[in-house]
């Protein structure tokens, strides 16, 4: 019978490096196995090595040429998962790279609550589409605070992409009580009939009962 | 992914005693639809509306909820740890094992994903082909794969095949290389396999000898990391179904990492059918065969 | 029949079945609204909200879709990097795509083309606009004024 009876392999020894070892592995390395490895290593890294390692990754995350080390790369600074390693991905909003953009914002989606520092700063930026950046990540963090950014968005952002990524945002984190400040947004932009749909469905996942 | 359908299910939790019914809103059930398919990617039909109202009324009394509004908020905001989510999954998915579950990725197996593997071989490979069921739970997968190559892999004797079975419970282990089932589980079996492969007594059915030592068994912990880079690009397929959709958002992104690294370049993964990577990881293309959609490490 | 009555009056695509569009896009409301226009303008709608669930829904279906309208901006795999594995795939290859984003500029333009789409457009889209390219790319006839 072609099935093999089982011997198990040898267990190869443990990773032992030190995070200078990673970070140099992560920076020169040049098997994308190996700077895979070097990355997710040092996202296991318990504290204090944990804030080198997040700033060495987020300086690579920039650089690297691969998506499966850039994949590797986040999902090690979305383990570590503190302030700074949002801060890493945070920076990374502000780029040309469209895939860079939306691997940053879906990890610090996932980091969650530590990020909130971040996306409140990048709430207050100058460039409409960090803004909407800002607001994709809101969206999907369970955040204390998280309706009370989007109703001043929707109070005052001039942008109305930007609104219409808080009233998405809304949709999902908001409740009745965000309703006239929905309305109002629409009454801002009330020739566009996308505004109109999207403040109606808002109203109505929020809890309004039939659109008005 | 299409809406879970399949499967018999599992005895549940005790009937609610009967009062009067909470209402659920239409909006209130989409708004929990949409926030389940953003999670997880399943949706479900309105032909489904029975099976998730009374999971959702289930769920709502064991949180305590008076209101689906209650519930949601809970489930939304309040559900840090994300641990009402997990019970909800839980509860949304159908979670019996059986001799070839989801038959449809075995006929894949053979069909296709295994002449790829030996297409892209050279002469000179020494490797077995290795498969890994992961989670194996009590060895039904393992088992199953094993009968399949054996019956419907017509170059089974051309190469050297090992199959492996891993599971986090040492409990789920032992009672995998007993090898010893019900009715129920081999119920999907035609009368030739169960003669060929299992020896029934009292009520029993056990795996043949041969068959039970052919699977290497042995305890995995996927969320950690030195366990799992003992098996780095060790495998050709994995078959790692139903276990994904019970991680948060963190561990399933880094057990994806995992299983990718455990996959020899070109090797094959294959999730539970109402499971997807599009709410896990890029790592891996989308592969479509006949029988099923598996996805690939490349090359 | 004279010519212009054979295309004002007969639907050229052989079959009646609805023409089936894929809608790729991270926003619920955005899906909806899409959606919305695309079932009047005579499709059936599947959705997906991301690339690689994009993929899925476009390979698993027993045909594949005969158009897709992709947003930019989605995590897992965005619109320029899905457009690419479709273009790359032997089945999906050769569906016509709008892609949707909020970026005006050319250079934005010009990396939707390079990555396979036929048209681009920027949101919020205008229904009718949506209705007409839509339908065009499949090949049916202009919708007569109502």
């Amino acid at each position: 019978m072609p099935l093999l009876r089982s011997h198990d392999a040898a267990a190869p020894p443990a990773d032992e490096r030190s995070p200078e070892t990673l970070v140099a592995a992560l920076r020169t390395a040049p098997s994308e196995t190996a700077r895979r490895s070097a990355a997710l290593e040092l996202g296991a890294m318990p504290d204090p090595a944990s804030g080198v390692a997040a700033m060495a990754l987020g300086e690579c995350l920039g650089r690297e040429t691969s998506p499966r080390v850039r994949e590797a790369i986040v999902t090690a600074l979305v383990g570590i998962g503190t302030e700074a390693a949002a801060g890493a991905l945070a920076v990374h909003l502000h780029g040309e790279d469209a895939a860079l953009r939306n691997d940053a914002i879906e990890g610090l989606r996932q980091i969650g609550a530590a990020a909130a520092p971040h996306v409140e700063q990048l709430l207050g930026s100058p460039d409409p589409d960090v803004r909407i950046f800002a607001i994709n990540v809101l969206e999907a963090m369970r955040h204390a605070s998280a309706a009370v950014w989007l109703r001043r968005v929707l109070a005052h952002d001039t942008e109305m992409n930007v609104g219409l990524a808080a009233v998405e945002a809304m949709a999902q984190v908001g409740g009745p009580e965000d309703v006239p400040c929905l309305r109002a947004f629409a009454a801002r932009f009330a020739d566009e009939p996308f505004v109109a749909f999207a403040v109606n469905e808002a109203c109505r996942l929020v809890g309004a009962g039939a659109a008005t | 992914m299409s809406s879970v359908s399949k499967g018999t299910r599992r005895a549940s939790a005790p009937e609610l005693p009967v009062a009067a019914p909470l209402a659920i809103s239409a909006e209130e059930f989409h708004s929990l639809l949409d926030f389940f398919y953003r999670k997880t990617g399943i949706v479900f039909g309105d032909s489904k509306r029975y099976f998730v109202d009374r999971r959702l009324l289930d769920r709502m009394a064991a949180t305590g909820a008076t209101s689906m509004r209650a519930y949601l908020t809970h489930l939304k905001y309040q559900d840090q740890a994300g641990l009402e989510l997990q019970q909800l999954i839980n509860a949304m998915t159908v979670n019996e094992t059986y001799f070839y579950r989801e038959e449809y990725q075995f006929r894949c197996l053979v069909a296709d994903i295994l002449p790829e593997i030996v297409a892209r071989r050279s002469i000179a490979e020494r490797q077995p082909i290795r498969l890994w069921s992961l989670p194996c739970s009590t060895g039904e997968e393992a088992y199953s794969l094993a009968m399949q190559l054996l019956e419907n892999w017509p170059d089974v004797d051309r190469y050297d095949i090992k199959i492996c079975a891993s599971d986090i419970d040492t409990g789920v282990l032992r009672r995998a290389a007993a090898a010893t089932y019900d009715d129920r589980a081999v119920q999907h079996l035609s009368a030739a396999l169960k003669a060929r492969y299992f020896v029934h007594t009292d009520g029993h059915w056990q795996v043949i000898p041969d068959l039970r030592c052919s699977i290497d068994f042995s305890p995995i912990n996927i969320s950690d990391r030195r366990d799992m880079s003992r098996h780095d690009a060790m495998f050709d397929v994995i078959f790692c179904r139903n276990l994904l959709i019970y991680f948060d958002d963190i561990s399933r992104r880094q057990a994806a990492e995992a299983l990718f690294d455990a996959l020899r370049p070109g090797g094959f993964l294959c999730l539970g059918h109402s499971e997807s990577m599009s709410r896990i990881s890029s790592l891996f293309t989308v592969r479509k065969f006949t029988d099923a959609i598996v996805y690939q490490k490349p090359e | 029949m004279t010519p212009e009555t054979r295309t004002q009056n007969v639907d050229f695509r052989p079959s009646v079945v609805p023409p089936q569009a894929l809608v790729v896009d991270d926003a619920t409301t955005i899906r909806l609204f899409h959606r919305g226009i695309l079932q009047a303008a005579g499709f059936t709608v599947a959705e997906a909200m991301n690339g690689v669930e994009g993929l899925e829904r476009a390979l698993g279906g027993s045909t594949p879709p005969d158009l897709l309208v992709v947003d930019v901006n989605m995590p897992r795999m965005d619109g320029y990097a899905f457009l690419r594995a479709v273009r790359a795939d032997p089945i999906l290859r050769d569906i016509p795509a709008i892609m949707i984003s909020t970026e005006g500029a050319d250079i934005d333009a010009e990396q939707a083309f390079a990555a396979g789409a036929n048209l681009y457009v920027v949101k919020p889209v205008r229904p009718a606009v949506l209705a007409r390219f839509a339908r065009a790319l499949v090949g049916l006839p202009r919708e007569r004024a109502q």
